[in-house]
């Protein structure tokens, strides 16, 4: 009996040490990018400012510059695969390309699957003001005028705030740019708007406006193969030193638009 | 050797027994599901209806609060497919109405009528999938007596709690034919023998043609045919006397509801190019139910608009509908909810999110029919 239970024993530190020895191994993928001195990202360029295609058919936009950045500091080429959005995941998981750069937002039901990298932009809803308001704080927000976009995760948010506190009143506008324009012209003291929207508005007419605070946060993410961890820790350490020296804000900058907190004084 | 004896070993499964019934006595209750008194739907607009998906759906409870979401949105119609697959799983077996008895009693209970569209082929009546790979829409000539024969029975079977059913869904695609071309004639051949079994079982019952994708796809692609050529080979087959009532499916992609019809174009109004047709072949006495509509606000999908657009569209497309088309009896809004996200674009469509969040638009849909 003893003699049996040291067989087993001895067969499943095997088989653990054989499945860890074969999983340390198996991801190459860093190496196998290394050596053929390229990543190849998946995109779908129908979300500006983000991957777009210029008349000529040339791909620009954030992800574009990111991708290019990213692969520069892991010391490779990149380039870019067009893929129709409902086809980016099946594309990464048959090896068209090692990664997706499309603005994608996390989805816990395909981590079986994928695995997403730290956020690289946050389009969640910004509480925004002007620049002669007070500090606002959402969940503090008392006889406050709040615009929306109609019928948006905002209004849903806001018709909640409105029936915990005293004061509210929610005004719903059909679009994004028209509920910052009532901020604009104090038609309301606030706006629930998305970043992407308050940094486009910010650079396509100048007007100035301060995000005071994130409401909800919809970071977007670089995803990978599931097995692929040498490759995205890699991704992740680039975008860790971009987000530290500024080149995360720079492109945002660049191609949404500014963004004026607190913090800088605005 | 004492450390191995039997009673040890008997000590411990009785132990490791009793962990595994405590744990089984604490594992929460099953919601308890009771159908409840019979209830009716308060509405100002009757025209609303949805497209529920609760084939999938496997716990009651959600088939129930489904309905009873759907009933407080003001809608006192759903389309409801019910497979054949699911049912009959064996060539002359018994059908198992377990599962569509759950949706149709509490439909019933909720005071909600129910459009049952019927599909899809068991595995016994398609080809070996080793000689042929087909899809489960696959359904050869020699097996429509068998399609019949459900039909017949599923009208037998809710006689009196279901008054209208859909043969078939979008017949004018390859993808609802197991990657096949449709053909209108071979569709024609299906409604009349369906028809005849279902006015058998049931003479009072409404059988339902279509229901027509709106599609260019031209008369020789493998893919679809334009929904408008589609029914006109119908006529030509002389499927009008096997159709009490045209299903069709309207969508608006991009455009308001109110763009003019153009047989180029899809767009919600095409529905009346579709009427002109059945005018032309005599059947101005025949409703038209619209079995699947709406607007899709997914951020990245091309044919998808804003939120709110899509909220004053649907409402604009059925007071317009209301309004213009007294020949139309029903809207159906695709789709109520999904039983799990589907993962693509289709999410956008739902009026309420799989773990039963209502969305602005249900909202807004639940504001337009109340009193």
């Amino acid at each position: 009996m003893s003699r049996l239970r040291s067989i087993i024993n001895y067969l499943i530190a095997g088989m653990l040490l054989t499945s860890l020895l074969g999983s340390c191994s198996s991801d190459r993928s860093l190496q196998d990018i290394r050596s053929r001195k390229e990543i190849k990202f998946g995109l779908d360029p129908s979300f500006p400012p983000f991957e777009m295609l210029t008349p000529e058919g040339e791909l620009i936009g954030f992800d574009i510059e990111l991708g290019q950045m990213i692969a520069g500091r892991i010391g490779v080429d990149a380039s870019f695969h067009v893929i129709g959005f409902d086809g980016l995941y099946d594309a990464l998981e048959l090896g068209q390309v090692d990664l997706l750069l499309s603005a994608l937002v996390v989805e816990p039901s395909r981590m079986d699957q994928a695995a997403y990298g730290i956020g690289y932009y946050d389009a969640g809803l910004a509480l925004v003001s002007g620049l002669s308001s007070d500090k606002l704080e959402w969940d503090r927000l008392k006889n406050t005028c709040v615009a929306v976009e109609y019928a948006t995760e905002a209004e849903v948010l806001a018709r909640r705030l409105q029936r915990r506190s005293e004061g509210i009143t929610v005004v719903a506008h059909t679009t994004p740019e028209q509920a910052l324009n009532t901020v604009v012209s104090l038609e309301c003291d606030t706006a629930l708007i998305d970043t992407v929207s308050l940094r486009s508005l910010s650079k396509e007419s100048g007007v100035e406006l301060r995000m005071e605070e994130m409401v909800t946060a919809e970071p977007f993410s670089i995803v990978a193969r599931r097995n692929d961890q040498a490759l995205l820790t890699a991704v992740n350490s680039a975008l860790v030193a971009m987000r530290e020296d500024g080149a995360l804000e720079r492109l945002a900058t660049e191609w949404i638009g500014p963004l004026k907190t607190h913090s800088q004084g605005g | 050797m004492e450390k191995h004896s039997p009673l040890r070993w008997i000590i411990r499964l009785s132990f490791a027994f009793m962990i595994a019934f405590l744990l089984f006595r604490l594992s929460p209750p099953r919601p308890l599901v009771i159908i409840g008194s019979p209830k009716t739907v308060l509405t100002t607009h009757p025209i609303v209806g949805v497209h529920t998906r609760l084939t999938d759906e496997v716990e009651e409870w959600k088939i129930q609060k489904t309905l009873q979401m759907v009933r407080e949105m003001g809608a006192p119609t759903i389309v409801e497919f019910f497979p054949w697959a699911y049912v009959q799983s064996e060539k002359g077996g018994e059908f198992d109405w377990s599962h569509s008895d759950l949706v149709i009693d509490h439909a019933v209970s909720q005071g909600i009528d129910v459009i049952a569209r019927l599909g899809t082929v068991p595995a016994w009546a398609r080809p070996d999938p080793e000689i042929q790979a087909t899809t489960w829409n696959w359904l050869d000539e020699e097996h429509f007596d068998d399609f019949a024969l459900y039909v017949s029975a599923f009208v037998e079977q809710y006689q009196g709690k279901v008054n209208k059913i859909i043969i078939w869904n979008e017949p004018n695609l390859a993808f609802e034919w197991g990657m096949e071309k449709p053909d209108p004639f071979k569709y024609s051949r299906l409604l009349a023998k369906s028809y005849q079994a279902a006015k058998g079982a049931n003479p009072k019952i409404t059988v339902l043609g279509g229901a027509l994708a709106p599609t260019l796809e031209p008369e020789d692609s493998n893919a679809g045919m334009n929904d408008l050529v589609f029914l006109e080979r119908m006529y030509e087959e002389g499927a009008s006397a096997y159709f009490d009532a045209l299903a069709v499916h309207a969508y608006g992609w991009a455009f308001p509801p109110k763009e003019p019809p153009s047989a180029e174009v899809i767009n919600f109004r095409r529905v009346e190019l579709l009427h002109d047709i059945m005018l032309q072949y005599g059947d101005a006495h025949k409703p038209v139910y619209i079995t699947e509509s709406g607007w899709n606000d997914h951020p990245r999908w091309s044919k998808a608009v804003r939120p709110g657009q899509r909220v004053q569209y649907t409402l604009d497309a059925l007071a317009y509908a209301e309004t213009h088309w007294p020949w139309v009896k029903s809207v159906a809004i695709w789709a109520f909810r999904f039983p799990a996200p589907q993962r693509s674009y289709a999410d956008y469509f739902a009026l309420v999110t799989p773990d039963f969040s209502p969305k602005m638009i249900y909202q807004s849909l639940q504001e337009y029919t109340q009193p």
